[in-house]
Formats: C-alpha cells, structure tokens, sequence
C-alpha cells in the first residue's frame, strides 16, 4: 500500500509540484526555528551559576582625576559602602558586569601536557573580580578554592580560578584542572586554583561559554575597575540608592556613579536576546497556520475533483477506513517529498558548521521539524479523508 | 444500517448451488426534499453461475440503479439482495467491501481508470484491496489479466496514451483480476466506435465460453444484447421482459 | 466591462467563502507583517521630530582606525568635532552631542528617576527640529556659562513634576547638584537612535575632561556631530569637504594605523550601515535594499504559493464553467484577465485588511512600550507601501493559475478532466 501511494504521488508530481514546493518551504521554516528553540532551550538549561536578585551594579567615573589618585579613593568608597547599613558585601569587578553586554573575550593556545600539541580555545569570557565576589554573587565553587588571603602574597605564578566549561574545554577526558599552568598574555603563567559551577554573565539564553576569573587585590596599582557588585538587604529601594551615589560623590570629587539593579538589567537584557525569536515565531506560526488552512483546503479542493476515482476504488473493494488511510497516506508521501528537499538544505548546516551552531542543537532541530511537518500534514489530512472515505460510490460513479 | 445478528440464515433448501446474485422484491427510492423518484420497484432476478445476462430499456429506467445494487454499492429501500444464497443487508462496510472485492468485477462506461497510474498498476488495484497478497503476485496476476485482454504489451502505459477500446481492455482486466464469481459491466461499449465496441463484445463472450465467467451487462445495443444468454428488460422502474 | 468583472468576482467568492476567507486570510497576515516592519524601519528613519529635515541632515558620529593588523573604531572626540567638524564651511548649522545616551539618576525630592542623558551644545535645537510641549531650549550663552539647566522629555516630566508645564521651573538634583528645568520636548522614541534621550543638557557642565591637552591627537571619544544642509542638494559637498578634511589630518599612530575612515552619513545610511566598520558613506545601500527586499519576498513566497496552489486547486474545479465559456467563445486571454482581477481585487481588499490589522497592532506595539516611546502609525509612506505590496502580491498569486487557465483546452475542460 505503502508502495502504491508513492509511486502514485510520484506520478502526480507535476501537478503536486508547487504544493511540495510549499511543503519543503515550510519545512525550512520549521528547521529555522527549531534550530533557535532548541538552541535557546540548550543554553537555558545549563546553570547560571550565580543569583542575581537583591544585587545592585554601581559603575562610576573618576572624572578628570588621575589614575593614582582615583585608586586610592576607590579604597574609600569601598570602606563607606562596606559600612553602610543595608550592605551585605561589596566586590570590585571590570565592565564585564552580568547582563551589561559588555564582555572580554580572549582566546588561548591550549597543551593538555608541557610540549603537547595545542589547540585553540576561543571565546573565553575573562574576568577581573575582587575576592568577595564569590559571596555577592553566589558563586559555587565546585574544586579546589576561591581566592583568598594566600593569594594576596605575590607567587611567581597568579593565582586563577576557571568555571567547568573551562575545565572541560581545556580537558574533554575529564582530567582536573587543579594546579595546572595556563598561560596567557603571550608570557604570563597563570596556576588554576579552583573550578565554579558558572558565571554567565551574557545571560541564561545566550550560549555558555569558558570562563576564567583573575583576582583584583586591593593593593593593586595597575588596574583601576570601574564597576561594583553590591548584594544589598532584601527590600532595600530609592533611598539607599540615593545615600550610596551621595557617599561615593562626596567622596570622590568629580566622581559620577550610575546605580541599576541586576534584576532590571536582565530583564532588560532579556527582553533584547528574546524580542528576534519571538518574533521570528510570530511570523512563522502565521506562516505555518496559513500553509496548514491552503493545504487543508486543496486537500479539500482534490477530494471533489476525485470523487470518481475514489467511487471506482470503493466499487473494487476498498472499505471506507482505506480511502482515509489513502488520503492521509498520500498527504504524508507529499509531504515527505518535501521534507526530502527540506532535509537536504537542514543538513547542509551542521555539515558546513555554517553559523556556529553546535550540531546537537542542529539534529534536535531537524528532528523536531520534521516531526512538527508530519503532525501537520496529518492534522490537514484528517477531515478531507473523513470526507473522502464517505463518498457513497453508487452517487459518484454516476455523476460522469 | 441496524445491527442485527450477522449470522446468515441458512440458504433456502440445498437444491443445487444457489444463484450468484439473487434480487427478491428489491425497491429503490430516491428521496430528495421536494420529490420522492421511484427508481426501482419490486425486482425479482436470479442470475446463475455461468449466465451472461443482458439488461436493457431505455434512459432512466433504472437499470444503472440495478446494477449498482446487484454490485452492493447501494442499498434498496425494500427487499433483499444475496449473494451466494446469503442476504447481505446485515453486512457492514467493511463485510460488504470484501465482497465486492472478492466476488465482484465491475466494468463502467467511462473505463473510470486512474489517469496518473500505469496500466498494471490499474489493475493490481483490487489486490492492492486484498490483504495478504505480496507486490510480485500481484504483478503476476495482473500480467495474467492482461494477458486475457490481449494488453501485456502497454503494461507500463498510462491510460492518457490508450485508445477508448484499449482503455476498455485495461477496465476488464481489472475486473478479471481479483477473479470474481461475476462481472458487472455497465454499457461497457457505450464510449466506443461499432469496430471497437464490437471488439469489446467480442472478448466478453469469449470470457464467458471459454472461462464461464458469470456476467451481467446493462447496453442499449439491441444487436449485442441479442448475443447474450438471457435478456431482461426494464421499463420505468419496472421488469418488463 | 470593469462592472461585469466585479460582479463575476463577487460571485467567486461567495460560492467558496471557506476559500475566500482562507485567501484573505493569508493575505492580510502577510501584509500586516509587511506593513508593521515597513512602519518600523520608517519610524527609525523616516522624516519626523525630531529629525524632520532627512534630506538635509548628516550625522557623524564614528571614527575607524585601520591597520594591517588593528582597528580601532569609536564615537569621536570632543576635541576632534571643535577643531575639524565645526570648522566645515558648507553646513548651515553644526551641533555637538553625546553619540550615545547615557543612563542617570535623577533626585526630585526623595523621588528618584532613572532617565537617559545626551549632552549637548546649544546648536542641537536648531539643527534638530524638537517639538516643545513647554518652555524653551538652553541658549548658547547658558552654554557657555555651563549653566546648570536641563530639557526633559514629556513623559520624564510628568513623571517628576505631574505636568509638563509644571516642570519647567523647577529644580532636579542630578549628581548631586540642582538642575533647573527650562523646557519640555514631546518624546524621542528609542528607534531614533542618533537623537533619542530623555534628558538634555549643555556639555560644559559634565564632569568629564573635555579639552584633555595630553590627547591633541586622539580623535576618538563619546561625542558625535549633527550637521544641517543649507539645502538637500548640499549633502554631498558637505560630505566631500568632510572627506577632504580627514584626509589633511595626521594619522594618530602611524605605527599601528595607516588609515582613517569617517563619514558624514545621512539617517537612512546612519541605519543602513548598522554599526558595521565596514560600511561606506552611504551604508552600503545596495547590500541593505538587495538582503531585506529578498527576505520580503521570501517572506512572501510562502503565502504566495499557498494561494497559487489554492487558486489553482479552483482552476481545475471551476473547469467545467471555463469550458462552457470557452465553448461560447470566451478566448483565453479575457479568461485570464477575468481571473487575474478577480484575485487583484481579492488581495485589494485583503490588503485594506492587512492595513486594518496593523494598525491594531501598533496602537498595541505603542501602547505596550514594548519599544520605549514608540509612537508607530499609518502613515501615507506605509499606507502606499502596504497597498503596493497588496498589488504585488495579487498578481504574484494569480499570474500562475491565469495562465494554466488559459492553457486549459475547451474539451478538456468541458469534461472537467485534467491531470496536471
């Protein structure tokens, strides 16, 4: 049966020519946004690795005070806030601040072993952070230690702490990162102290990416951060907002500071990361719902240009249940035509590894769409088949 | 149609074998919302293994409806249709489908053939009906067909690359090839030329002699009804001759 | 003739209305989609407040930096714009700006405010054409005095002060200093994305080191030009004279950098470019127009097909009528034509729907301030481009299906038989 409804879709291609032709459309359109659903959804699974309520972002700008000077002051303000009622801890970090869209990415030439071949490991998120950040921001260290006071006696090698991304990008066999070098910036060598869970400042629905923490020790000269994590009380509002960027004025003269809270940033943040696919999915459900109502309705359309062959069949001796199971199957032949041509271009995408896309979330999306193309065809084909497999062949033999 | 015990009655005093088709007091009403046409009324026909039954009279008199109950594609109003002995109106869909495919050939005027499938696969089409018959003896079965038109040299034609006769052919071995106890042809010749229509006639005698193929054939050819064992002729709904 | 062709029409879909509605459907959900996005890109560049003058307005607002090996690419520096933008002779008017709008607090009270700033020179509100709901802009003098005074938004000031006209007048504290509040401006939205901000004020009253005589060579900093055409025909002298200044100027960095690249671009070719270093003067116009008319039509295809395959789908069923009205001597061009208007006007009056639906969803897409300040309308550009596109897309869908029409022979037909 199976057999006979292809060859007879294959010989009405002509004519089902434009309707397979839509079907393989829809099918790319499906694979679209299967590809960036499933992608989102990958990304959302994996842990943030940090709680962002009740923590405020301060940036400020030291104005036309130098550098030398601006350090030291930073000193202050830290002590001022530190104090403030209201403030359960304070750490320094670079711009690279969750949900900021401000990232550092650098890129390291990885040995597994001294001498070993390397291989690249790009797009790693690098951040400068003061010790207390694990304690605002909630980090888990998972390995080994965060930073602490053996750290603020200079070794020949600084210490850093990487996130598990980083641990399985530098060693897929599972080895442990503990106490091995790395070396960045050319010359530098780095000793890994300890693993956290994550730390995905880009946010839940952007994809995860390595990460390596350096420390900001308050004695140091060189780097001047210009952004503070500060986890405050629960409840807090307006007015400690207004005493922490008064203190920091009138300790800083010239010094100008913005306050935002992290929950407004990443619903912010989000709101920008989700309105494309969101829209995207409005417009391809539209667009799906307007391919499954035409298919309906040339379904629809065919059935009563039919009516005789269908009589002749029933007058040969096929029960109602297999004109429907003939409708239905025929639908399903169109549209694995379609999906064949659909397939086609999908796989190109994790053969090509054309847009960074891991090839998981590729398969996921094939998989998906073409499950979702199969549903809805079937869904289209259901009520014509009822109305197909009614046809009383006595009436419709004699209509000619 | 009313559920009722679907064990048939035991047929009426084995004589000999009881008639292919047996039609006893059949009416047929056609009912619209504004008139009621009476298409058939009480029909009482037999036909026997090995008959080849000519039906005539003219336009509407209800020979096409005649046929289309004889082929279970209908129902009557009134009376009772059997098939070898067993009534059939307690059948259900599928019962009376497996009849058709199994006991009956049909045969129309417009050849009613699938216009995208080839001719073998026009008349593997009953098998296809059949459940437990695999694609090569499908395929043998319908050369065989085939081979009875004198057709097993345009198998992989379609029926648009066919003359009329040619297409007729196709029809009847697709009537043949489920080997059914009768066909039923209705104006097999009609669409036809004199040249090909005899042809046709032709061929269907010979089914009938040579294999006793039980036929039933409504025409309004008086010449070709007159070639046929047994003539019955309807008039207004009714059996006149 | 036209007469008989309407009431043909009407008859068609009466007798399928499934399919009527099916094909109107389809129709007016692809250009609702259409005409929203085309709304959209006219609400970023299209001429109202306060970028009203389009054809007379360049903005320059970012500097690359090119070497074999580094780019560096910015906003410019404040300095840069005194010395080389303001100089430029052709302009009629030349205003400085932050090229991006900063985040701040504001104090009203206890009240505090969150609101995005641009500093500004008094030239902006001649150069731009603000609509004042209250009070006026700050002058060249306050300016120079680096008087502490401010322009809001509508919505920053209601929200401080209840009133428009009742903010100006009164004092906000900002970095903790009070502003005063000379004038209230009906909001920019978002999408303005070289002229947004909530909150205006004059750039000599920022703490930041604007003339910082250590950096004469560095170009790149957080300020862009605003300049005005004395006429629309002026625009490429103006930006000749502008490339004719940058190539005078040294090469900061020579070791590292061999080239500077810098364009004066109008809005349109400002949006066109997309922040991408690469981009020309004029955005790279042709790259822009080539991808986002063929995701359109692309767009369109689908729903296009479905009503070809739809349209053709009632060919074949109405086979029977063509053949009689072939038979009668109907040739098959008047056929075609027939059904071609009959499909035009079907699409007409889905695109009047279409229009319908997205103006429902802009007053939704404003009211929800899914875009801040979003003020999205049916304006005679989207209203033109809407029905157009309903044009093209009726005769997209019905050019196939007229010519297997007429195609179809009137025997065939007659006997309602065709297979492909």
């Amino acid at each position: 049966m199976i057999r006979h409804i292809f060859t007879l879709m294959w010989n009405r291609r002509r004519a089902n020519g434009l309707l397979v032709l839509e079907i393989f459309l829809a099918y790319v359109v499906l694979f679209a946004v299967g590809t960036i659903g499933s992608s989102l959804w990958e990304n959302y699974r994996q842990p943030l690795g940090f709680r962002f309520d009740n923590v405020w972002q301060v940036n400020f700008l030291p104005g036309t005070q130098p550098k030398a000077e601006a350090l030291g002051t930073l000193q202050q303000v830290l002590a001022r806030l530190r104090a403030t009622p209201g403030v359960l801890g304070v750490a320094v970090t670079a711009s690279n601040t969750p949900f900021s869209f401000n990232d550092s990415r650098t890129a390291i030439d990885f040995a597994d072993r001294p001498g070993g071949p390397k291989r690249p490991i790009n797009n790693i998120n690098s951040y400068a952070v003061g010790p207390e950040l694990r304690d605002v921001m909630g980090l888990e260290v998972t390995k080994g230690r965060w930073f602490d006071q053996r750290d603020a006696v200079a070794g020949s090698h600084p210490p850093l702490v990487i996130d598990e991304q980083m641990q399985r990008a530098m060693f897929p066999t599972g080895e442990s990162a503990l106490g091995k070098l790395l070396t960045l910036n050319k010359d530098k060598q780095w000793r890994i102290i300890g693993v956290v869970r994550a730390y995905r400042t880009d946010g839940e629905l952007k994809e995860p990416l390595p990460a390596i923490f350096g420390p900001i020790a308050p004695a140091d000269t060189l780097f001047l951060p210009q952004s503070l994590l500060v986890r405050v009380a629960p409840g807090s509002g307006a007015a400690l907002e207004k005493r922490l960027a008064d203190d920091i004025r009138r300790i800083g003269p010239g010094w100008t500071s913005t306050i935002r809270t992290l929950d407004e940033m990443h619903s912010s943040q989000l709101k920008q990361v989700i309105t494309r696919p969101l829209l995207l999915s409005v417009m391809s459900i539209f667009l799906l719902l307007n391919v499954a109502l035409g298919l309906f309705g040339v379904l629809w359309l065919a059935i009563s240009a039919r009516r005789a062959e269908l009589g002749v069949r029933r007058a040969l001796g096929a029960p109602a249940g297999a004109i429907a199971r003939l409708i239905v199957g025929e639908t399903l032949a169109l549209t694995t035509f379609g999906l064949v041509l659909g397939l086609l271009v999908a796989v190109q995408f994790p053969l090509l590894g054309a847009l960074g896309e891991r090839t998981s979330v590729y398969l996921t999306a094939i998989a998906l769409a073409a499950g979702a193309l199969y549903l809805l065809a079937t869904i289209c084909a259901l009520y014509p088949s009822r109305l197909a497999a009614g046809i009383r062949p006595a009436v419709a033999l004699r209509e000619e | 149609m009313q559920p009722q015990p679907t064990t048939a009655p035991a047929p009426p005093a084995a004589t000999a074998t009881p008639p292919v088709i047996q039609l006893t007091g059949i009416e047929k009403v056609y009912q619209t919302s504004t008139i009621e046409t009476v298409a058939l009324s009480n029909v009482n026909l037999s036909i026997n293994r090995g008959e080849f039954v000519s039906v005539m009279g003219p336009s509407g008199c209800g020979k096409s409806t005649l046929l289309s109950l004889m082929g279970l594609l209908d129902e009557p109003s009134g009376g009772t249709i059997a098939i070898d002995g067993r009534p059939v109106g307690s059948y259900s869909d599928k019962e009376l489908a497996g009849l058709r495919n199994h006991k009956i050939g049909f045969v129309f005027q417009s050849y009613h053939l699938i216009n995208d499938l080839s001719v073998r696969d026009n008349v593997e089409l009953p098998l296809l009906y059949r459940p437990g018959i695999g694609g090569s003896e499908r395929r043998r079965r319908a050369l065989a067909a085939l081979d009875k038109v004198g057709l097993t040299a345009r198998t992989g034609h379609f029926p648009a690359q066919l003359s009329g006769g040619q297409r007729q052919r196709v029809a009847i071995a697709r009537a043949l090839v489920g080997e059914p106890e009768i066909i039923l042809a209705d104006e097999p010749t009609g669409n036809l030329d004199s040249v090909m229509g005899e042809e046709i006639m032709d061929l269907l005698l010979g089914l009938n002699r040579a294999q006793g193929t039980t036929l039933v054939m409504v025409t309004h050819d008086e010449q070709q009804a007159l070639k046929t064992g047994r003539l019955v002729r309807f008039f207004d709904g009714r059996q006149v001759a | 003739m036209l007469l008989s062709y309407l009431k043909l029409a009407w008859r068609g879909w009466q007798r399928r209305k499934f399919f009527t509605a099916i094909s109107l459907f389809g129709i007016s959900f692809t250009l609702m989609m259409l005409v929203v996005l085309f709304a959209l890109f006219d609400h970023a560049v299209g001429a109202r407040a306060p970028e009203r003058h389009t054809d007379r307005l360049l903005f320059i607002s970012r500097m690359v930096l090119r070497g074999p090996e580094s780019q560096s690419s910015s906003s410019l520096g404040y300095n840069f714009l005194q010395r080389h933008v303001l100089t430029l002779r052709t302009p009629e008017a030349i205003a400085v700006s932050e090229a991006y709008p900063i985040n701040i607090t504001l104090y009203v009270g206890q009240q505090a405010l969150k609101a995005d700033r641009r500093y500004t020179d008094s030239n902006l509100w001649r150069v731009l054409n603000f609509d004042f709901v209250a009070g006026r802009p700050y002058t060249a003098t306050e300016v120079r005095d680096a008087a502490h005074v401010m322009v809001l938004n509508e919505t920053v000031a209601r929200r401080c002060f209840g009133t428009a006209a009742a903010a100006v007048g009164r004092a906000v504290q900002l970095e903790g200093r009070p502003y005063q509040v000379v004038g209230v401006v009906a909001d920019v939205p978002t999408s303005r994305e070289l002229t947004y901000a909530e909150c205006w004020l004059p750039v000599t009253t920022t703490t930041a080191d604007l003339q910082d005589p250590n950096n004469q060579r560095n170009y790149l900093g957080d300020f862009q030009a605003v300049v005005l055409a004395r006429q629309a025909a002026d625009v490429p002298a103006i930006q000749a004279e502008y490339q004719q200044v940058l190539r005078r100027l040294p090469i900061p960095d020579p070791e590292q950098f061999k080239e500077i690249r810098s364009y004066a671009r109008t809005p349109l070719a400002h949006y066109m470019a997309n922040h991408s270093n690469d981009a020309g003067q004029d955005g790279d116009a042709a790259a822009f127009w080539r991808r986002w008319v063929g995701l359109g039509l692309l767009f369109m295809l689908l729903p296009a097909l479905n009503l070809v395959n739809i349209n053709v789908s009632r060919t074949l069923e109405r086979a029977a009528e063509i053949g009689v009205r072939k038979a009668f001597g109907a040739t098959a061009g008047r056929l075609a034509g027939q059904f071609l208007v009959e499909n035009v006007l079907l699409t007409l009056v889905g695109g009047v729907l279409g229009l319908g639906l997205a103006a429902g969803v802009m007053h939704l897409l404003n009211s929800s301030q899914f875009i801040p300040y979003a003020h999205l309308s049916l304006s005679a550009p989207v209203f033109g481009v809407g029905l157009g596109l309903a044009l093209l897309f009726g005769l997209l869908s019905g050019a196939y299906p007229a010519y297997k029409m007429s195609k179809l022979p009137a025997n065939q037909a007659l006997k309602g038989r065709i297979t492909a």
